[in-house]
C-alpha cells in the first residue's frame, strides 16, 4: 500500500515534470536544427545534425540583436534598482507614517489597485504622454513604465515584512540618535536584505519579460527582446530557426537565473497571498 | 550657541543627514520617502488612467486627426456595446479566463500536495516546475506555436507516430481556443502551485498530528482540516489568476494573433488592436474602461469571498 | 546627571487614556522604579520620558530644560529595552559604539568609552561577537553597556531583567543595583516585579490603571501604602484582606471575627465599613489569641506560608519553619493592632497603616 502510494506519487511528479519541461527541450533543440528540416514532416524531435547557424544569424554583427539584448539588460537592471529603492522607501514610510484619516491605508490600497486593472488602459495614454515629452523610443520611457508597474509589488511585499520588523530595534536606534534616514539606511536596510533580494528578483523577472508597455513606447531603437520576438510572427512567413534561437536567448538565461534565485523568487511570489 | 530647550551642540547627532532630519522632522522625511514612488505612479499610471477616462468621452482617432476631436458623451461606450465583435471577444475572454483558471487551480493544488515537503529532491522538483512562469509570456507563445504547428509540430508528429491524425491546433477556431487555455494553464499553474505549497508549509504540524490522533485519514484530514485552512489563500490566488487571465495579451500575440478570424481575440488583444494598430484612441479607451470596471468588480467580489472564508483568522 | 520632572501629564490613544493626571518628580541621581501590573501606564510613562511617545498634554523637564516636544533622538537619555534590541548585524563593539558614532564622537573617544564600559561589565572577550552568538545574560550586559557608553543625563530601563532565568535575575539585580549606586546617574526603572523595585530603588512610583498611586521609599510603600491597591501589589506573599466594620469601643468586626483596633483609631467613626489588611509576617503564633485551623502549608525552607481559617475568615501567615504544623492543627494566632492596615471600604484609601500616619494618604512625598 505504502509503496503503491509512493510509486503513484513519483509517477505523477514525473508526468508534471515532463509537461513542464518538454517545451523547453523542444525550443532548445529547434534552435540547433538546420533550417531545411523545419518544413519537412517526419523530421523527428532531435535534429539530424546540430547547427549554430541560427545563433550566428541573429548575432550577426550587422544585425540589431546585440542592441536589443543590451536594451533589455539596461532596462531590466535600471528598473530593478529604481523600483526596489523607491518601493522600499515608500513601504517604510507607509509602515511608519502616522497620517490622519487612515491616509496611509488609502495610499496602500492605491498601490494595490494597480495590480487589478488592465494595463492596456494605461498603455495608450502613456504612449501619448511620452510622445508629448519626446521620450518615445527611449530607455527612459520603458524604465518609467516598468518602475510604475513593479513598485506596487515591491511596496506590498515589503509592507508585509515591515510588519514583522521588531519595534524595539527601531526605538533603540531613535534613542541612539538616528532620525528616519539613518534608521532606514543603517538598521532597516541591512536587516531586510533577504526581503529586498526577493523583491529585486521578482522585479527583474517582470521587467525582463514585459511586453505591452515596451512594445507601445519603444517600437524601434529602444526595443527589448520580447518585443523583437513578436516581430518574427507578424512578418510574412515565420523564420522558425531564428525565432527559436532568439527565444532561447531570452528564455534560457532567465530559467538558469530562476534556478539560482528560487528561494527569493518563491518568497516574493507568495508573501502577498499567504501572509494576507 | 545652543537653542534653549535642546541638547547642547556637542551631544546632538551631527552631520549633513542629521541636519536634514532635524530640519524636516520625522513626518517630513517619511513623506519625502514616499514621494518618488508616488510621483512615478502618478505619472505613469494614474495620469494615463485619468486621461484615458477623459478621452473615452471624445471622438479621436489618431489615424484621422492628430488632435482630439469633439466631445461625444457616451457614444464610444454605446458603440462598444453594439459592436458584435466586442461581444464575441467578451464571450471568448470569459470562457478562456474561467476554464484556464479552474484548470490551473486543480493542477496547481495537485502539484502542491504532491511536492510539499522539505527534502532536497522535492525542493529541486519544485524549482523545475516553477520554470514555465518565469519566462517571458511572449516566448511562451512562440514555444507553443512551434510545438502546435499543424504539419511539422512535434505534438502532431508524435500523435501521428501512434496513428492519430492531430488537429490543426491553432488554425481551427475551437482547437485554437482550447490550445490557448492549455498554454495559459501551462504557464501559470506553477504560480498556483508555489503559493499553495507555501500555504501548506505554513500549516502548523501539530494540527495534522492532532487530526491523525483524532483518527482522521488522509482524505478526511485534507477535506476537513487542510482544505478549509488553505481556502483563504486559494481564493486570493483564484482572484489573481482570474483577473490576469482576463487580461491575457502576450501569448495571443505570438500564437494565434487573435485568429482564425476573431475566434481567439481576448479583450486586451482587441483593445490593443483598436488602439495601437488602428489608432482608434478614444474607442479603445472606452473599451478599456469597461474592462477596468469589470476587473474591479471581480476583485471586490473575490475580496468579499476571501473575507467570508477567512473569518476564523480574525481575532475579536 | 539631571532630575526629571513630569507635570500634569496625560497620554491618550484615541479615546483611551493610558496615563492620566501624572505629576512625578525624579531627583538628580535617584534610582526610581515605576511599578505596576501590565497595562498600568508605567511603560507609556517611560516612553514619554524617553521621547519615544509624546504626551497629549502636560510638561516634561529633564534638568532645567523643557523637553516635552523633543523626540528621543534629541534628548540626552539612554535606554535598555526589555528585548535588549541589540542590532543583530553589528558586533558587540559596534552595538555599543553606535550611538556615539551617530552623534559624531571621535573614534578614539568611542574606543575609550566602549573599552571602559566593557571592562565594567566584563564583556572584553566578546567585543567581536554578534548578538546571536551570546547568551541571554551576555546580551543583557551588552544592552546595558550600550546605555553606559552614552554617559547620559538619565538612564531608562524597561524590564531589563524579565528575559533572564530566575537565578540569573536575582544575581543581576544585585549587580545592577551596585552599578547604579556607583554611577550615581539618575535612573528610571520599569518593572512589574515588586521584589526588584523593593531591592533596587531609592524610591518607587506605583501605578495602576494609568494613575500614579503612590511615590515613596521602598519601606514607606511597604509599611504605609496609600491605598488598598498599593498594599495588595507590594509584598509577597500578598496581604490578606478582610471586609469589616469599625465597631463600638475600638473593635473591628469582620463576620464572627473580632480584632482590636489600633489605638490611634479607638472610638473613631463607629459603624464605618472598612477593609482590614494583614501582612502575613505580622501574624504570630501565640499561647492565647484567635483560635484558627491550619488549611494549607507551603514550605519555603527558611519560612513557611500557612493558610489559616479563623472564625470563618481566611488569613495567610508567614511563620518560621521551627513551628511544626500540620494540616488540620488548631492553633492560636496574635495580631498586633498597631500592625493592621485599615482602608476605606469604598475608595480604598488608607485610614491607618503601621508606617507613617501623619500625612494624607495619596501622593506621599518623603521629606529629606
Amino acid at each position: 500500500m505504502n509503496l503503491a502510494v509512493r510509486l503513484g506519487r513519483a509517477t505523477l511528479i514525473a508526468i508534471a515534470l515532463v509537461v513542464a519541461l518538454a517545451p523547453f527541450v523542444v525550443l532548445f533543440l529547434n534552435s540547433l536544427r538546420p533550417a531545411d528540416e523545419f518544413l519537412s514532416a517526419g523530421s523527428g524531435l532531435v535534429p539530424s545534425h546540430i547547427t549554430f547557424e541560427h545563433y550566428a544569424e541573429i548575432f550577426d554583427p550587422r544585425g540589431d540583436t546585440f542592441r536589443y539584448l543590451l536594451n533589455s539588460l539596461i532596462i531590466t537592471t535600471t528598473s530593478t534598482i529604481i523600483a526596489v529603492l523607491l518601493g522600499a522607501m515608500a513601504a517604510y514610510a507607509l509602515a511608519r507614517l502616522k497620517l490622519p484619516f487612515r491616509l496611509s491605508i488609502v495610499i496602500g490600497v492605491m498601490f494595490l489597485v494597480i495590480r487589478f486593472y488592465p494595463k492596456i488602459t494605461v498603455a495608450l495614454p502613456y504612449f501619448l504622454l511620452m510622445r508629448q515629452f519626446n521620450l518615445l523610443d527611449t530607455h527612459l520611457a520603458v524604465i518609467i513604465a516598468h518602475v510604475s508597474l513593479t513598485v506596487p509589488f515591491v511596496v506590498w511585499m515589503l509592507l508585509a515584512f515591515f510588519e514583522d520588523f521588531p519595534r524595539e530595534l527601531e526605538q533603540a536606534a531613535i534613542v541612539d540618535g538616528c532620525g528616519p534616514i539613518r534608521r532606514f539606511m543603517l538598521i532597516v536596510v541591512p536587516l531586510m536584505t533577504p526581503a529586498l533580494a526577493a523583491a529585486a528578483v521578482l522585479t527583474a523577472f517582470m521587467s525582463w519579460n514585459e511586453f505591452l508597455m515596451a512594445s507601445t513606447v519603444a517600437p524601434n531603437f529602444a526595443k527589448t527582446l520580447p518585443v523583437r520576438i513578436s516581430g518574427f510572427i507578424t512578418d510574412k512567413g515565420i523564420l522558425w530557426g531564428s525565432m527559436s534561437a532568439m527565444s532561447s536567448v531570452i528564455v534560457i538565461p532567465v530559467a538558469l537565473f530562476a534556478l539560482f534565485t528560487q528561494r527569493y523568487l518563491a518568497r516574493g511570489l507568495t508573501v502577498g497571498a499567504v501572509k494576507g | 550657541m545652543s537653542i534653549p530647550g535642546t541638547i547642547p551642540e556637542t551631544r546632538r547627532p551631527v552631520g549633513l543627514v542629521a541636519r536634514l532630519e532635524r530640519r524636516l522632522g520625522e513626518t517630513g522625511i517619511l513623506l519625502l520617502f514616499l514621494a518618488p514612488a508616488m510621483l512615478v505612479i502618478a505619472v505613469a499610471q494614474f495620469y494615463p488612467l485619468a486621461s484615458s477616462a477623459i478621452l473615452s468621452f471624445f471622438d479621436w482617432s489618431l489615424a484621422r486627426s492628430p488632435t482630439v476631436g469633439p466631445f461625444i458623451g457616451l457614444d464610444n461606450y454605446a458603440r462598444t456595446f453594439k459592436d458584435p465583435i466586442f461581444a464575441g471577444t467578451v464571450t471568448f475572454t470569459i470562457v478562456f479566463a474561467i476554464s484556464s483558471t479552474l484548470l490551473q487551480l486543480a493542477c496547481g493544488l495537485g502539484i502542491a500536495l504532491l511536492t510539499v515537503g522539505e527534502s532536497y529532491t522535492l525542493r529541486f522538483v519544485r524549482t523545475l516546475l516553477m520554470l514555465p512562469m518565469v519566462i517571458a509570456p511572449i516566448a511562451v507563445g512562440t514555444i507553443w506555436r512551434m510545438i502546435l504547428a499543424a504539419r511539422v509540430g512535434p505534438l502532431n508528429q508524435g500523435l501521428a507516430a501512434i496513428g492519430i491524425d492531430g488537429p490543426n491546433w491553432l488554425g481551427d477556431p475551437m482547437w485554437a481556443a482550447f490550445s490557448l487555455i492549455m498554454i495559459d494553464a501551462w504557464e501559470w499553474t506553477p504560480f498556483v502551485a508555489v503559493t499553495l505549497t507555501a500555504a501548506l508549509t505554513s500549516l502548523p504540524g501539530d494540527l495534522l498530528r492532532a487530526a491523525s490522533v483524532d483518527g482522521a485519514g488522509r482524505w478526511k484530514s485534507f477535506r476537513y482540516i487542510v482544505f478549509p485552512m488553505i481556502l483563504p489563500v486559494l481564493v486570493l490566488v483564484a482572484m489573481f489568476r482570474l483577473i490576469e487571465a482576463f487580461l491575457t495579451l502576450d501569448i495571443v500575440f505570438t500564437t494565434t494573433a487573435g485568429g482564425p478570424g476573431y475566434a481567439t481575440h481576448t479583450l486586451s488583444f482587441w483593445i490593443y488592436q483598436q488602439g495601437l494598430k488602428y489608432f482608434n484612441i478614444s474607442y479603445a479607451a472606452a473599451s478599456s474602461w469597461i474592462m477596468l470596471l469589470a476587473c474591479v468588480g471581480i476583485a471586490l467580489a473575490f475580496l468579499a469571498w476571501r473575507r467570508q472564508v477567512g473569518k476564523w483568522q480574525v481575532s475579536r | 546627571m539631571s532630575s526629571v520632572s513630569l507635570s500634569s501629564i496625560e497620554k491618550k490613544y484615541g479615546e483611551v487614556s493610558a496615563v492620566r493626571d501624572l505629576d512625578l518628580e525624579i531627583r538628580d541621581g535617584e534610582f526610581m522604579s515605576l511599578l505596576g501590573p501590565s497595562g498600568c501606564g508605567k511603560t507609556t510613562t517611560l516612553n514619554m520620558i524617553a521621547g519615544l511617545e509624546l504626551p497629549t498634554s502636560g510638561t516634561i523637564r529633564i534638568g532645567d530644560r523643557d523637553v516635552t516636544r523633543l523626540t528621543a533622538m534629541h534628548r540626552d537619555i539612554a535606554m535598555v529595552f526589555q528585548s535588549y534590541a541589540l542590532y543583530p548585524h553589528m558586533t558587540v563593539e559596534r552595538n555599543m559604539g553606535f550611538a556615539l558614532m551617530v552623534r559624531g564622537h571621535r573614534p578614539d573617544e568611542i574606543a575609550r568609552r566602549v573599552a571602559r564600559a566593557s571592562e565594567m561589565l566584563s564583556l572584553g572577550d566578546y567585543l567581536g561577537r554578534y548578538p546571536r552568538q551570546l547568551s541571554g545574560g551576555q546580551r543583557q550586559r551588552v544592552a546595558l553597556g550600550r546605555a553606559l557608553v552614552r554617559e547620559p543625563e538619565v538612564f531608562l530601563l524597561d524590564e531589563p531583567l524579565s528575559n533572564l532565568d530566575a537565578v540569573l535575575r536575582v544575581q543581576t539585580r544585585a549587580e545592577l543595583s551596585g552599578l547604579f549606586k556607583s554611577l550615581g546617574t539618575t535612573a528610571v526603572y520599569v518593572t512589574h516585579d515588586q521584589a526588584e523595585a523593593m531591592t533596587m530603588s531609592d524610591r518607587i512610583a506605583v501605578f495602576s490603571h494609568g494613575r500614579l498611586q503612590q511615590v515613596g521609599e521602598p519601606l514607606e510603600i511597604y509599611r504605609a501604602p496609600a491605598n488598598r491597591f498599593v498594599a495588595s501589589f507590594v509584598g509577597s506573599p500578598p496581604m490578606t484582606f478582610l471586609d469589616a466594620v469599625l465597631g463600638e469601643g475600638g473593635e473591628i468586626v469582620s463576620g464572627d471575627l473580632r480584632l482590636s483596633a489600633p489605638v490611634a483609631l479607638a472610638g473613631a467613626r463607629p459603624g464605618q465599613p472598612i477593609v482590614v489588611g494583614i501582612r502575613p509576617e505580622d501574624v504570630r503564633l501565640a499561647d492565647e489569641g484567635l483560635p484558627a485551623i491550619v488549611d494549607v502549608i507551603e514550605h519555603l525552607g527558611s519560612l513557611q506560608v500557612v493558610h489559616l481559617t479563623a472564625a470563618g475568615e481566611r488569613i495567610v501567615a508567614q511563620l518560621p519553619e521551627d513551628a511544626r504544623l500540620r494540616r488540620g492543627d488548631a492553633v492560636r494566632v496574635r495580631l498586633e493592632p498597631a500592625q493592621l492596615y485599615l482602608f476605606d471600604a469604598d475608595a480604598g484609601a488608607s485610614i491607618y497603616t503601621p508606617g507613617r500616619n501623619d500625612r494624607s494618604p495619596s501622593h506621599t512625598e518623603t521629606s529629606k
